[in-house]
C-alpha cells in the first residue's frame, strides 16, 4: 500500500515536471527563434534595433562569414575524430555545441533539443544560411539569459522581464517586468563569450581571447573602463562599433583605438666609409589605447 | 593589423619596402607540429603574440638608405586592418586607419 502511494506521488510529481520541461525546449529551429522572438522590441526601441540589426551578433551563426566555415571546419573536425559520437552533421547534439562554438555564438542552443541541435548542423553542411540566419545574439540572449552572473545567489533570469539598470513595470506583452542586474553594467557582460581559450572541457576551443587582456593587461596598465562605456557609452550608444564595420575616415576615431606618430630624420654619409650610401631613420610609434590588445576578438 | 613602409625615389622607383605583420599566432590543440592554425576548433595557446597591447607604445625604426645619386626620398607609411595575406579589396577585406607620405633628404 504505501509502496503504491509511493508510485501514484512520483506519478503526480513527475507529470507535470515532464511536461514542464517538455514545453520549455524548442523542437525546431522556427520554435526557437518563437522563443527568443524579439519582433515586439522594434517599435519602441527603433534606433536600438537598427543598430543591433547591423551589428554582427545578429549574425552570430555566419558571421563576416567566416564564422561559417570555421563551424564547417569544426563539424569535420568531430566526424573525423573517434570519440567525438559525430558521424554524420545530424549526430550533433545540445552538448556538441555547449561544449564548443555556441557556448558563445548561441547559447539558448540549451533550450532546444537535440533535434535542433542536428538540424542547424546539417544547415551548415549545406550552406543554408536562411536557415542559420533564424537564430542569433539577440536582445534577449544579452537582456535575459546572459544577464544574471550570480544564479547561485540571485537565481535564473525570470521569464517575463527584461533586465536593465531599473526595476519597474515595462510595456511589451510578453516581457512585462523591468529588472536590474549589475551584470549588465560590468565588464564581465561582455567577457561571457569574449573569453577563451576553454580548456575545461572534453575538446579545446580557443576563438575569442579579449577579455583576458582585460583583465591582465589593460587593467593593471592603470586602464579603468568598461567595455560598455567604450563600446556603448561614448560613441555610437547601443551598436558595438568595431573596426569592419567603419569606414576609418574619421582620424579621432582610429585614435580611439591607435595612435600613430611618424618622425623621419635627416639623412647622413659616414665620414670614414666614404662608399656607404647616406641613410636615415624613420620611426614610428603605435599606442593602443583600446581596453585590450588588438587586433583580438 | 599591417604596418607598410615603403620609400621611393622622385620618379617612382621603389628604394625601401618593410611589411610587418601584429597577430596572434595561435598553436594547434592536437599537438601535430609547430603549425600555425586559424580554426578555432584547433587553436591552442599562442606561438606569438605581438599585437598593440592595452595603453603600451610600439616603437619601429626603419634605416633607409639613399640609391646612388638620389637627394630626396618619399616615405610612405601606412596601418592597415586586414585579414589574410593580400591587401584585397579596401572596406571588405582590409580597412586603412593611417596613412601619411613624409619626404626625407639627405642634405
Ligand atoms: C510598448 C513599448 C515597448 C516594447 C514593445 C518594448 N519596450 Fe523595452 N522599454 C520600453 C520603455 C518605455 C522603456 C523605458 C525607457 C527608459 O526608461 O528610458 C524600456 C526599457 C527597456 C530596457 C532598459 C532597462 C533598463 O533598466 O535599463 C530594456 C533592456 C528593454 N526595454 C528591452 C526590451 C526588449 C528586449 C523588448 C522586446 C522583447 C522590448 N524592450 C520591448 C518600451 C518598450
Ligand atoms: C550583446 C549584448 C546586447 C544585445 C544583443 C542587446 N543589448 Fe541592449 N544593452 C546591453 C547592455 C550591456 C546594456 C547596458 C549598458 C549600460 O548601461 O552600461 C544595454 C542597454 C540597453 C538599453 C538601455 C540603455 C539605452 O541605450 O537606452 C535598452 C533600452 C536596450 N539595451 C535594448 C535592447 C534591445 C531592444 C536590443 C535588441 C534589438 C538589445 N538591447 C540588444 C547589451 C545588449
Ligand atoms: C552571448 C555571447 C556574447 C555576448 C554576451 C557579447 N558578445 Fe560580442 N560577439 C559575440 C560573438 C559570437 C561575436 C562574433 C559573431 C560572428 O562574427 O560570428 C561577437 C562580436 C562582437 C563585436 C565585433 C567584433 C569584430 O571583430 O568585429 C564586438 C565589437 C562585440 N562583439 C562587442 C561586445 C560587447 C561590448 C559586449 C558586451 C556589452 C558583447 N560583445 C557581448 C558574442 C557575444
Ligand atoms: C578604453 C576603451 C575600450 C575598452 C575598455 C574596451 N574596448 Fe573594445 N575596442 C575599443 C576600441 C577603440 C576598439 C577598436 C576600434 C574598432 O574596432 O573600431 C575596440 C575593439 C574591440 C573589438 C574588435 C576587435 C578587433 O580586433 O577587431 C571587440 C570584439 C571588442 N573591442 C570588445 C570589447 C570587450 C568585450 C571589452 C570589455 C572586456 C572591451 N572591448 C573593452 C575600445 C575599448
Ligand atoms: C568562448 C566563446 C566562444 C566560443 C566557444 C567560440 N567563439 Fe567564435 N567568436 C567568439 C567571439 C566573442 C567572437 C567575436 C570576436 C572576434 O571577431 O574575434 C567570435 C568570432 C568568431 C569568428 C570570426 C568571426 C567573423 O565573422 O569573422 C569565427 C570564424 C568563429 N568565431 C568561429 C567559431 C567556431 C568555429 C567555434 C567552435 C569551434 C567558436 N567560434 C567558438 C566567441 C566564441
Amino acid at each position: 500500500m504505501r509502496f503504491l502511494k509511493l508510485i501514484a506521488v512520483l506519478f503526480f510529481v513527475t507529470i507535470p515536471l515532464m511536461a514542464f520541461a517538455a514545453e520549455k525546449k524548442a523542437k525546431t529551429v522556427d520554435e526557437l527563434a518563437k522563443m527568443y522572438d524579439v519582433s515586439s522590441c522594434k517599435q519602441c526601441h527603433a534606433k536600438i534595433f537598427a543598430e543591433w540589426e547591423k551589428s554582427i551578433h545578429s549574425k552570430s551563426l555566419i558571421g563576416t562569414p567566416r564564422t561559417m566555415g570555421g563551424v564547417q571546419g569544426a563539424i569535420k573536425n568531430w566526424m573525423s575524430f573517434k570519440h567525438s559520437g559525430v558521424k554524420e552533421a545530424k549526430d550533433v547534439t545540445v552538448y556538441h555545441w555547449t561544449t564548443t562554438c555556441f557556448k558563445c555564438h548561441l547559447p539558448q542552443i540549451e533550450d532546444a533539443t537535440d533535434e535542433v541541435a542536428s538540424q542547424i548542423a546539417e544547415a551548415y553542411m549545406k550552406n543554408d544560411k536562411a536557415t542559420l540566419a533564424k537564430v542569433n545574439i539577440n536582445c534577449l540572449v544579452c537582456h535575459n539569459k546572459m544577464a544574471v552572473t550570480h544564479q547561485w545567489r540571485d537565481g535564473k533570469p525570470e521569464k517575463d522581464a527584461v533586465y536593465g539598470t531599473k526595476e519597474g513595470t515595462h510595456g511589451d506583452k510578453k516581457y512585462k517586468n523591468r529588472k536590474k542586474s549589475a551584470t549588465m553594467t560590468a565588464s564581465v557582460m561582455c567577457g561571457q563569450c569574449h573569453q577563451g581559450p576553454l580548456i575545461d572541457r572534453p575538446v579545446t576551443t580557443q576563438c575569442s581571447t579579449l577579455y583576458g587582456s582585460y583583465l591582465n593587461a589593460y587593467l593593471p596598465s592603470g586602464g579603468d573602463k568598461t567595455c560598455q562605456e567604450c563600446h556603448m557609452k561614448e560613441v555610437d550608444g547601443h551598436s558595438m562599433f568595431s573596426f569592419r564595420d567603419r569606414n576609418y575616415n574619421d582620424p579621432e576615431m582610429v585614435k580611439r583605438a591607435l595612435n600613430v606618430e611618424v618622425d623621419v630624420k635627416k639623412g647622413y654619409k659616414s665620414i670614414e666609409l666614404a662608399k656607404l650610401p647616406p641613410s636615415a631613420k624613420v620611426v614610428v610609434k603605435i599606442t593602443n589605447n583600446a581596453g585590450h590588445r588588438i587586433p583580438d576578438g | 593589423m599591417v604596418l607598410d613602409v615603403t620609400a621611393k625615389t622622385k620618379d617612382g622607383k621603389e628604394a625601401f619596402k618593410s611589411e610587418k605583420i601584429y597577430m596572434l599566432h595561435a598553436g594547434d590543440s592536437r599537438n601535430e607540429g609547430d603549425q600555425m592554425v586559424y580554426g578555432p576548433a584547433n587553436k591552442l595557446s599562442f606561438l606569438e603574440d605581438n599585437t598593440f597591447q592595452p595603453l603600451q607604445t610600439k616603437v619601429e625604426t626603419y634605416d633607409i638608405k639613399f640609391p646612388e645619386n638620389t637627394k630626396n626620398l618619399d616615405v610612405n607609411v601606412e596601418l592597415r586592418f586586414q585579414y589574410g595575406p593580400e591587401v584585397g579589396s579596401i572596406g571588405k577585406d582590409s580597412w586603412v586607419l593611417f596613412k601619411t607620405t613624409k619626404e626625407i633628404s639627405t642634405k
